[in-house]
């Protein structure tokens, strides 16, 4: 199936945001799926997993969209100038564009932290979507903050000075940028990371949620953390499964890594849903 | 422990079969070039997520770093 690919840049109040659309003229139907990306350097990471799902999501008739948000990938802006608003403003604006070319359902697919907009974003297109697919989502914004925030203690121990995490969030309390492994890191997303857990933007009004965790090797299981998660939700009565796929974290790897089963579940999940209509 | 620390550094830094020939005196940090601050943080967070600990600032020292044997020593202090 002939998947067409089309990049370009959309006008905001902030500047110039980049994305790419992938469809097929052939066989689309009228569901279409937003990409919300991974942070700062697992973006540029999963950029090639992300491009490969998509055309492949394409193939099978959808409309999907990738972006880059303000201060990342090819769009305009500073990432030291960039706020949860303002991605979140972007991802609205995709959204808009989608629907006013025919999208009329819509796959909200989100990467890591990625999935923390996500679900944001849901406030305000609850009905329209009709399923969220999560790749290994952040669960606790102040663990991935701590975590991001380690590559920066992680490169002074190699280079002999001493910083600690709760200096650098008092820096970043003080509205000071951190630089961390070449990023600007401002308060407005650190507090974002660090107020955040996935499981409090859940409830009952929550579109079906399905999760895809990587593991090394086809005998572990997923995270501990992954199925207290899951297990809490399942009390409350919410629609939330998680499967496992083996392969490497390619959004963290050093070498590029593809994740082939990665993509095929995705598809299965994406596929049986539009089904149920 | 040899054998889970290992597989930790196999998977996170792509090592492969290439840790089957590594043993307690095998340099990391400064040797290995696949051992920068990234892979540092990828090990870190692979130990807290595999063996249930959480890794403090103060410890993420070049000397725990510095062999597969003082990593072996610092994730057995961890976890006992």
């Amino acid at each position: 199936m002939k998947v067409v690919v089309t990049p370009s840049f959309i006008k905001s109040d902030n500047g110039q945001i980049f994305s790419i659309n992938y469809h097929s003229p052939e066989l689309t139907n009228n569901i279409g799926i937003i990409h919300f990306p991974a942070f700062a350097e697992e973006m540029n990471k999963s950029r090639h997993m992300a491009a490969l799902q998509a055309r492949k999501f394409a193939a099978d008739g959808y409309s999907v969209t990738i972006v880059d948000l303000f201060g990342t990938g090819d769009s305009e802006g500073d990432f030291s100038n960039a706020s949860w608003c303002i991605w979140l403003d972007n991802l609205t604006q995709i959204v808009e564009i989608m629907k006013a070319n025919g999208v009329e359902k819509l796959i909200f697919w989100g990467t890591r932290l990625g999935s923390m907009l996500a679900m944001d974003l849901l406030n305000s297109y609850r009905k329209d979507v009709s399923l969220i697919l999560l790749w290994q989502p952040v669960l606790k914004g102040d663990v991935a903050l701590t975590q991001f925030l380690r590559l920066k203690i992680a490169a002074e121990m190699m280079s002999g000075e001493k910083s600690s995490t709760n200096g650098l969030k008092n820096k970043l309390n003080q509205n000071e940028l951190i630089e961390v492994a070449g990023y600007q890191l401002n308060s407005d997303i650190a507090n974002a990371m660090q107020n955040q857990h996935l499981f409090d933007k859940i409830s009952a009004n929550t579109p079906p949620i399905r999760i895809l965790e990587i593991v090394s090797d086809v005998n572990k299981s997923i995270s501990i953390a992954s199925r207290k998660f899951i297990e809490k939700l399942h009390e409350k009565k919410i629609d939330i499964l998680i499967d496992k796929v083996v392969g490497e974290q390619f959004w963290t790897t050093p070498e590029i890594s593809l994740v082939d089963e990665l993509l095929d579940k995705s598809s299965i999940i994406v596929n049986q849903f539009s089904k149920m209509r | 422990m040899l054998d889970e620390v290992k597989e930790i550094l196999s998977t996170t830094l792509q090592l492969g079969d290439r840790v089957n020939d590594m043993d307690l005196d095998s340099a990391l940090l400064g040797e290995l070039p696949e051992f920068d601050s990234m892979a540092v943080v990828a090990v870190i967070t692979a130990f807290e997520d595999n063996f249930d600990i959480v890794v403090e600032d103060d410890e993420i020292s070049a000397e725990t770093f510095e062999t597969l044997g003082s990593l072996v020593a610092f994730a057995e202090s961890k976890v006992s």
